[in-house]
């Protein structure tokens, strides 16, 4: 008996009974009015209108009826949870309440008409946000490299040939191998001449010279004899064509600054110390700000 | 909840949160990370970047749809999560980037990844919708948003001090007299209940620019019982008649309780389809054949119900591919690729195939259709991303990971890292849902998904038409206009073949290569059938790149090798096609049998984007994934489904209820281990015709010792056994095998002196004759 006095696994869980039995009175103590959880008819109204815009019908009295046993269980549930302190150093409800605290910052940015100079200056900032493509109109023969083999640079010159020629009769569409690709294609963009010929056979045409057959011009299908008709370069359009789509980045910008000023200025409040050597350049960083 | 928005009352004495956590994508780590992720930027896009960046937002140029009588192929994404999707918030770090961001991306704009570095897609979408989690979607905002009806009290008004309000003091404002004081029932008010669904409506509407680039309203519907995934994403046609809340499966996890209110969306003039997506880790749930996901049996209204909802299934995305797997397609030499095993959450157990891919169901499909009256599987396919990045990487040279900011944002978390798990090493590129259609306008590209005019490609840009008939001649291919043909004399993707008009149909399948990506090795259709509750499938090469003869016994094209330079990571075009076109007639079919048919498109073997990224830190390609990979396309199939009278000339089966009539019983455990135990059965299947010899041996395993007389080739053992369950166990009157993970019960009825079995998974179909016994 006297061992088993001493044993420290005894003296362990006694104490541990009494700051339980401790904490329990004092924790009571605490309590506001033993819990009085009111169903508002605000609330109810609530549940009621929820569920109708989702079942596409108001809930029965005995769906109702489950509904607000649902709430209280659920508030029942969630208090104790709370008075149990298991919100606290959860990931998944703090990073609830960070999501919400972003949410009011947004909201917090107020709508502002951006003036024409903010506008004027965002475009020149931000040029390649709205750049026009360049445009092309063009005509291609196909080629298959590899069924032609190494008769493909003889074809390649006869035909140029044949197509470069004043006055030329042969129709460019019935020349070249039988192909699924347009041959003729009318003021289209770059990034659709891509999305057909891919990105290697865009990049060629931006350097090809107009009004002349050119070639071999390669792709991923291939070889083409290439026209060029017109080519309209990118370029940088005036406020007044995309106004709209400035507008709208310039306030998203704006909400993102906003954003970031509203942490700032509530960063501000804390003083934060960053323990151990291995300190970062974010570390660093706030050390140098004096924090 | 009252209780989430109480906040400390020392909240603004700096104590709580002295210890602030210094954030991954600031901390001086995440700067390297960026760095790398530049580097590896450039070298993907090299020198397309400089013709490519100017296609940023496509702004200024006319936005009219244009018109396409013979339809156009159109690339789009039907499942992505951005920071609005809670998991992808909470979980996976996306903090920063939300819906808008995704349409940005699509349209060709560079945004800042979750990790923190600049990325860009390599080819911008024709169109796209982003498809958040709908669980808990509505509940943040409830107290926040300006236009709700709380703009109208606190934030409002304080809003009304100035037309730029310091933030920080209407927030002192709002904590302290709103969140503490106000009564919350009041700012839950319905009115600002799915404020944050009307915004993700709202913005795809701002993005929607029809002719150029289409938006839809679309959501996902979570549901995920027991870990098992019966994920739809939900999308709807236009955005007139959507509804003030999505159904999410907080309202119900069940999806029959979806197509319920489903149905009363569309009687209410609000079209809307749904998509099945990572049937692959449905754990054989979501295309069940005897009851439905949770047991209750299913019916032809069931699947006439289902059908009329879910017109299309998501064949493949970052995690894995849905189609089938060896296991389910031993016959398959390409089956295997991107096959994920894994369970949601990463449950423990192995999950069942059977039930969870794309082809067993279609087979299984039509088992169903004869037995209840109606095919609940008769769906085409799509693809997705299921990027919880916003950003989605479609390409294995430009992959950057598809977990948010903390998961897999770095070279080294992608070859190393899990979550859950799920190992980072597992997940791909996201695949691209494609459809035909006339313009790029919500209308017609909502029409050819219901009509499943759709095909599914690995992410890279294939263009492959399918078309059946019965009048579609042999040299229909020479013809200019052989589209225009196909479309008048026979049936697209996704259609039904009309009544016979010859003794077989012919396909026409036409296949495009990726300029951007790896030639063509081959063409393949894919063909299923059913006959009495058993279900048969048949992959022929029906057109192929080179000189490549079909081996003799087998009939398959020999593989096309490869050109992958592993030091390198690097591949070349120096085989394979750039386009492969063929006329197919079905050599085998049988006018009595349904059946499907659909068109799988393989390129030349590429490296995998684990092999390039491991190449450039140093490494060698990675164990327990593929070096190389073959990208492909897969189309919808085209169904065959017999006439009254031509399935009367087909011998047709007998069913367990047929002999019962007859007055056969079954056999109970004893009769059963005296019949088989510690002897050879001689088994005849009566549909096939196949004869085995099965050794039952008294410690529980069993073995095919011999196939009509002969010792078994690996390909028929693996039709029946499925080449890898030897055990066998007698209980309860059952005999019970495992296939393909999915436990099967053999019942065997005595009827005069014969014995006949029947499978649990035949439909009702007793199909197997023990004909002797052998000692």
């Amino acid at each position: 008996m006297r061992k088993l006095l001493k044993e420290p696994l005894l003296h362990f869980l006694l104490l541990g009974t009494l700051l339980f039995a401790g904490y329990e009175l004092m924790d009571r103590r605490g309590e506001p009015e033993t819990g009085l959880i009111v169903v508002t008819q605000g609330k109810i109204e609530n549940l009621r209108i929820s569920f109708s815009r989702v079942w596409q019908h108001p809930p029965t009295p005995s769906e109702m009826d489950g509904l607000i046993q649902d709430y209280i269980r659920e508030e029942v549930l969630a208090r104790e949870a709370m008075t149990l302190g298991l919100d606290r150093d959860d990931t998944v409800i703090r990073r609830r309440l960070r999501q919400k605290m972003e949410f009011i910052a947004n909201d917090l940015v107020a709508p502002v008409e951006p003036t024409e100079a903010e506008l004027e200056d965002f475009l020149a900032k931000h040029a390649d946000l709205f750049h026009v493509e360049p445009r092309y109109t063009f005509r291609q023969v196909y080629l298959k490299a590899g069924q032609r083999g190494n008769a493909l640079q003889w074809d390649t010159t006869r035909l140029l040939v044949k197509l470069n020629q004043p006055g030329a009769k042969a129709d460019f569409r019935t020349l070249g191998d039988d192909t699924m690709l347009n041959p003729e294609l009318t003021d289209v963009s770059a990034g659709e001449i891509t999305r057909q010929f891919g990105e290697k056979f865009t990049r060629q045409l931006e350097q090809l010279p107009t009004g002349r057959w050119h070639g071999p011009v390669t792709s991923g299908y291939g070889v083409h004899l290439v026209l060029v008709e017109n080519r309209t370069p990118g370029r940088v359009p005036k406020l007044a064509a995309v106004r709209e789509q400035v507008a709208s980045e310039w306030a998203d910008a704006r909400r993102r600054e906003g954003n970031e000023q509203f942490y700032q200025a509530l960063l501000k409040r804390y003083v934060v110390t960053i323990e151990g050597a291995s300190s970062g350049a974010y570390a660093n960083k706030l050390a140098a700000q004096g924090k | 909840m009252l209780v989430m928005f109480t906040m400390p009352s020392d909240a603004f004495t700096g104590k709580w949160v002295t210890a602030a956590l210094p954030h991954s994508s600031l901390s001086g780590v995440g700067e390297e990370q960026f760095k790398m992720e530049v580097e590896m930027t450039k070298l993907s896009v090299a020198g397309a970047a400089a013709v490519m960046v100017v296609a940023a937002l496509t702004m200024g140029e006319p936005a009219f749809a244009q018109q396409h009588p013979e339809r156009e192929a159109y690339f789009g994404e039907t499942h992505v999560h951005t920071s609005w999707s809670l998991d992808a918030y909470l979980g996976f770090d996306n903090t920063l980037a939300g819906p808008e961001d995704f349409y940005k991306y699509s349209l060709g704009q560079p945004i800042t990844h979750p990790g923190g570095f600049t990325v860009k897609i390599t080819k911008p979408l024709d169109w796209g919708a982003t498809t958040e989690h709908a669980e808990y979607l509505g509940a943040v905002q409830a107290a926040l948003d300006p236009a709700s009806k709380l703009s109208g009290t606190i934030v409002g008004k304080s809003l009304k001090f100035g037309s730029r309000v310091e933030s920080l003091t209407t927030y002192k404002f709002l904590t302290l007299t709103m969140l503490k004081n106000h009564p919350l029932d009041d700012l839950m008010t319905p009115d600002v209940l799915g404020t944050y669904w009307k915004q993700l409506v709202k913005i795809a509407d701002k993005y929607y620019q029809p002719g150029k680039f289409t938006t839809f309203a679309a959501y996902e519907w979570t549901s995920t019982p027991n870990t098992a995934n019966l994920h739809r994403n939900i999308i709807f046609r236009d955005t007139k008649k959507v509804p003030d809340m999505p159904f999410s499966a907080i309202d119900s996890d069940d999806p029959r309780e979806l197509w319920k209110w489903m149905d009363a969306q569309r009687k209410a003039g609000n079209e809307l389809l749904a998509i099945t997506h990572n049937s692959n880790l449905s754990n054989g749930l979501m295309f069940t054949t005897e009851t439905d996901d949770r047991g209750r049996p299913i019916d032809k209204a069931w699947a006439e119900t289902r059908m009329r909802n879910e017109p299309l299934a998501e064949l493949k995305q970052v995690k894995g591919q849905s189609e089938t797997t060896p296991g389910l397609s031993p016959n398959d030499e390409f089956a295997n690729y991107e096959v994920v095993v894994w369970q949601l959450l990463g449950a423990k157990a192995d999950p069942r195939e059977h039930g969870s891919y794309i082809r067993q169901a279609y087979k299984d499909g039509l088992a169903l259709g004869d037995t209840l009256g109606a095919n609940p599987y008769k769906f085409g396919v799509v693809s997705g991303s299921d990027s919880h990045s916003t950003a989605v990487p479609y390409r294995q040279k430009n992959f950057f990971g598809v977990h948010g900011g903390n998961t897999d944002e770095t070279p080294e978390k992608r070859l190393e890292g899990s979550l859950f798990g799920f190992k980072n090493i597992w997940a791909s590129p996201a695949g691209l849902s494609v459809v035909w259609a006339e313009e790029n306008t919500r209308e017609a590209i909502f029409a050819a998904m219901q009509r499943k005019e759709t095909y599914s490609t690995s992410g890279v840009r294939i263009k492959v038409r399918l078309f059946g008939g019965w009048e579609l001649a042999p040299d229909l291919l020479n013809r200019k206009d052989w589209v225009k043909t196909a479309y008048a004399k026979g049936v697209s993707m996704g259609g039904d073949l009309p009544a016979p008009k010859g003794k077989a149909p012919s396909f026409v399948v036409w296949a495009l290569k990726d300029p951007d990506s790896g030639n063509l090795d081959r063409v393949q259709i894919v063909k299923g059938w059913a006959k009495d509750g058993q279900t048969f499938e048949k992959i022929y090469d029906v057109t192929w790149a080179g000189k490549r003869k079909p081996d003799k016994a087998t009939g398959k094209v020999p593989p096309i090798g490869h050109t992958v330079d592993f030091a390198k990571a690097t591949y070349k075009n120096t085989i394979g096609a750039v386009q492969l076109k063929t006329v197919w007639k079905d050599p085998d079919f049988d006018p009595s049998l349904d059946a499907f048919y659909y068109a799988r498109v393989l390129e030349i073997p590429t490296p995998r984007w684990s092999t390039i990224q491991a190449v450039k830190l140093g490494r060698v390609p990675p164990d327990g994934v593929a070096a190389t990979i073959q990208e492909r396309a897969w189309t919808s199939p085209i169904w065959y489904t017999a006439s009254a009278e031509a399935r009367k000339t087909a011998r047709s089966g007998v069913t367990v209820a047929e002999l019962k009539r007859k007055g056969a019983t079954a056999l109970g455990d004893a009769e059963l281990k005296q019949l088989i135990v510690g002897k050879t059965i001689l088994v005849r299947n009566m549909v096939t015709g196949r004869r085995y010899e099965i050794l039952h041996g008294a410690d529980g395993r069993r073995l095919i010792t011999a196939v009509d007389g002969n010792t078994p080739d690996l390909e028929i053992m693996g039709e029946l056994s499925h080449g890898r369950q030897m055990q066998y166990e007698i209980r309860d009157g059952k005999y019970l095998v495992e296939i393909a993970g999915a436990p099967l019960e053999v019942t065997v009825y005595k009827i005069g002196d014969k014995y006949v079995a029947a499978r649990s998974n035949e439909f009702g179909y007793a199909n197997y004759e023990i004909e002797a016994e052998k000692e």
